[in-house]
């Protein structure tokens, strides 16, 4: 994923003046509902075959780029394409490049979880052999099959989730869009689903996928994170993080903390920034852990502290997200 | 080839929502059947009666059944009342639905020359009913008066001379009185005779006379009898006259002055022209006088419909209207209200494979249940369809189309699943009153009659009475303006459904 410039010029609604490698180029966009912009100004390219994630808090406007992006909104700034052609324009032959699992279920209760499946592969013109042999293929690679013969409605959050994504994968897309698969799901569920998303992704395709759950987002090849509408900061985890300036952090548990403690932290060199976060834990951000451990644990000793425990690790992608958006604050 | 597996999806969609949804099929297709059955069963053919009381006056002076046996057949008499306002007190409670109030004479009336008052009071509030009251209850009356017009030219014809007898009887005292004309005495007892036998029949002829006059302004075409009466009343009393002023001159104090011979001829034309009166007269029978005309009903319908073949064909319209409509505003409600339609815009489905789709699924459907109306029609209740299977096909292929169409915008336009279902049962009400179910066309006015032309089940109900009635389409044009209304209903949604495929 790289950042894209403002072009000068616009294009014209069907010609793409993208990178062929690019499936999605977004540049200036702005989605306005009445006065409030859902996406504001948002510019960003994905590569074809990446798995780009994009994270932000609940109505931020994931969903609403997600949408930009399958045609299903018009932008009312900026220029929007996707494999070459403006998404409002796309044709039927450009639509069946194209998967969208959608953030709430939207299939029919009542249908057992295959033929939710013929029908969906119905609406991709796929005949009944070709259905059936994708169906069975679809269902096992996402452990549905023998639950196959259930009622939609019957099903767990988990099987209906991954029936949306079977849904979205019958007829093998180029792109698919897949907002918010995780929400609500167990942390096993969640892993596997990861897991199918880059099995996925390994097959060629390039997966567009929305989350609200920071650490997940690191399982992307890159990332956007939105706030308010607006893309913040995009790129590889690993170079956000180091955008984020973090490193690593000391985590120290001790008796009667208090904030002369924190002051006397902040003095040592190569401390970024230190907080209490209870009367008994203390995190403080450093640029190398191991050299500065000894120094933090003696100072604390030296002020009469008992010092029980010292933990260094690298920061989260929480972390990371955090310091963005407070960042982009600032 | 892939747009035909697109459209095809959507009938794959139903068929399997059918199968897991039974109480899908039975409000389909049982349920409607079994709305028709019980209409077919539940109601009695013909007015209701109305439960009444007589009121009876304590000292009526004629024999009141007559009047109480002529009026049961239409009326479910509860009882004699002597009271009026205690009969009018059950009216309005409820108790009865009409009073009929006799009067305590009838001759009283006649003598004085006035009609006979019977007075019935009505409660009803219902128009239909208040009008089926109003010309039933007018009907006994005029019944009432053919019958004692029957009555009273019966007696009348009884009571009266045999004027054939009588004009042979007064030749002979004409011959008697020429054999007579030198001997006074004996002319006197002749013409004496002749005007004795002349008084009784003038009388009688004249009072049936005046009895056939106020019948004919009551009976047009009787006019031409009652003036020829009138003129054998008049002609014998002129003859009576002229005999009077025999009998006058014979009897004065001067010299007798006996009949010349002129006058006697002209007495025998008289006579003459009596007899020929008097032919028809004698020869008509009282139920000619009183009932002129006959009425002779020939139906040349090829079936005899019962009430329920009658409505039937009207309410298997109607419902399939309301079921094709129904479905077809749901249908897409329903595809927003589970989100369903994001995923077709999304997918390659164009706008008019998803109304093609959805017009292929619901049609079977609303076919089916129009197939098991039809059968269930024929072969349980005995409904006959008299002309061809194939216009009553066509007919329920046409509305189906037509009334999806009309469902399919109903849903476009809506904003929700509850508008939607609203809209749709605002139609079938309106369809009710409107169609020609409920009432005649041609009683409604014109906004009315504009509004009823709107409905897909008006012009299906026309044509399946027709065809399945009558056993032919008196107005092929109903067929044409319904398959116009399918092709403008399509045109209209697929707009509508082109822009729901649109960006937001």
């Amino acid at each position: 994923m790289s950042a894209t410039p403002a072009e000068a010029s616009s294009p014209s609604p069907r010609a793409s003046n993208q990178p062929p490698d690019d499936a999605i180029a977004f540049e200036h966009v702005t989605r306005r509902f009445g006065e409030h912009a859902a996406v504001d100004d948002v510019s960003l390219t994905v590569g074809r075959g990446e798995l780009f994630g994009l994270v932000g808090p609940s109505g931020c406007g994931k969903t609403t780029l997600i949408r930009l992006i399958a045609g299903l909104l018009e932008s009312s700034e900026g220029d929007a394409f996707v494999g070459g052609t403006e998404p409002t324009a796309f044709s039927a032959r450009e639509r069946q490049d194209l998967g969208y699992m959608p953030q709430e279920f939207s299939l029919f209760p009542s249908l057992s979880i295959q033929q939710n499946c013929g029908f969906v592969a119905g609406l991709y013109g796929m005949g009944w052999f070709h259905r059936r042999r994708r169906i069975r293929e679809v269902l096992t690679f996402l452990d549905l099959w023998d639950a196959r013969k259930r009622a939609a409605g019957r099903a767990s959050g988990g099987m209906r989730r991954r029936l949306s994504l079977a849904c979205a994968l019958l007829h093998e897309p180029r792109l698919m869009l897949v907002d918010e698969p995780t929400a609500g799901l167990d942390p096993e569920l969640r892993v596997r689903i990861w897991e199918h998303l880059r099995e996925i992704q390994a097959r060629g395709t390039t997966v567009i996928v929305t989350t609200q759950l920071i650490e997940e987002a690191e399982r992307c090849d890159s990332v956007g994170i939105m706030r308010a509408g607006q893309m913040i900061a995009h790129g590889a985890p690993e170079t956000l993080r180091a955008s984020a300036g973090l490193a690593e952090i000391v985590e120290i548990e001790a008796e009667e903390l208090d904030r002369s403690d924190v002051a006397a932290i902040w003095s040592l060199p190569s401390v970024r920034n230190a907080r209490l976060v209870s009367s008994t834990r203390l995190r403080v951000e450093v640029e190398d852990a191991e050299a500065v451990l000894a120094d933090v644990a003696g100072k604390l000793h030296d002020r009469g502290r008992v010092v029980h425990r010292v933990d260094t690790h690298e920061a989260s992608f929480e972390d990371v997200f955090l310091e963005l958006v407070e960042a982009s604050r600032r | 080839m892939k747009a035909f597996w697109r459209i095809l999806s959507f009938f794959e969609q139903w068929a399997a929502e059918v199968f897991h949804r039974p109480m899908l099929l039975f409000t389909l297709v049982i349920a409607p059947f079994l709305v028709l059955l019980i209409f077919g069963t539940g109601v009695e053919l013909g007015g209701p009666k109305p439960r009444t009381i007589i009121v009876q006056p304590p000292d009526v002076d004629y024999d009141v059944e007559p009047i109480v046996n002529s009026l049961e057949q239409y009326v479910d008499f509860v009882g004699f009342e002597e009271s009026l306002p205690l009969a009018r007190a059950a009216l309005e409670r409820g108790d009865i639905d009409a009073v009929v109030v006799v009067p305590r004479t009838v001759q009283g009336h006649l003598q004085a020359g006035n009609q006979v008052p019977l007075e019935v009071l009505i409660g009803e509030v219902d128009p239909v009913r208040r009008s089926y009251a109003r010309t039933f209850l007018m009907d006994q009356v005029g019944e009432l008066n053919r019958q004692a017009i029957r009555e009273a030219v019966g007696q009348a014809q009884a009571d009266a001379p045999n004027l054939g007898l009588m004009v042979e009887q007064a030749r002979g005292y004409l011959d008697l009185m020429e054999q007579a004309r030198g001997d006074v005495e004996d002319m006197r007892t002749q013409v004496a005779e002749l005007q004795a036998l002349l008084g009784p029949a003038a009388d009688s002829v004249d009072l049936i006379s005046n009895r056939a006059s106020g019948v004919a302004l009551l009976i047009p075409g009787l006019g031409g009898s009652v003036n020829d009466l009138q003129r054998l009343s008049a002609t014998l009393q002129s003859l009576q006259a002229d005999v009077a002023e025999i009998q006058q001159r014979l009897d004065g104090d001067g010299e007798a002055l006996l009949p010349t011979e002129a006058e006697v001829a002209e007495m025998r034309a008289s006579l003459e022209e009596i007899e020929q009166l008097a032919l028809p007269f004698t020869g008509t029978s009282p139920e000619v006088i009183a009932e002129p005309f006959e009425l002779i009903l020939q139906d040349v319908t090829p079936i005899e419909p019962t009430f329920t073949a009658f409505y039937s064909p009207g309410v298997v319209a109607l419902l399939i209207q309301h079921l094709a409509i129904t479905l077809g505003a749901l249908a897409i409600a329903e595809s927003r209200l589970l989100r369903v339609t994001d995923m077709l815009r999304v997918s390659p489905m164009r706008a008019w494979e998803a109304l093609a789709g959805n017009y292929i699924s619901y049609g079977v459907l609303c076919a089916v249940a129009a197939g098991f109306l039809l059968t269930a029609l024929t072969l349980i209740l005995d409904i006959p369809v008299a002309g061809s299977w194939a216009v009553v096909a066509g007919t329920l292929a046409l509305l189906i189309a037509c009334s999806l169409g009309v469902g399919f915008v109903i849903a476009l336009v809506s904003s929700s699943t509850q508008q939607a279902t609203q809209l749709s049962m605002l139609v079938l009400l309106a369809s009710i009153f409107f169609s020609g179910f409920a009432f005649d066309l041609e009683q409604l006015v014109a906004p009315a009659r504009w509004l009823a032309y709107a409905f897909p089940a008006t012009y299906g109900i026309q044509l399946l009475q027709d065809e399945m009635l009558r056993g032919l389409t008196r107005s092929p044009e109903a067929l044409a303006i319904l398959g116009g209304g399918a092709v403008a209903a399509f045109a209209l949604a697929w707009t509508l459904m082109r822009r729901e495929f649109q960006p937001d």
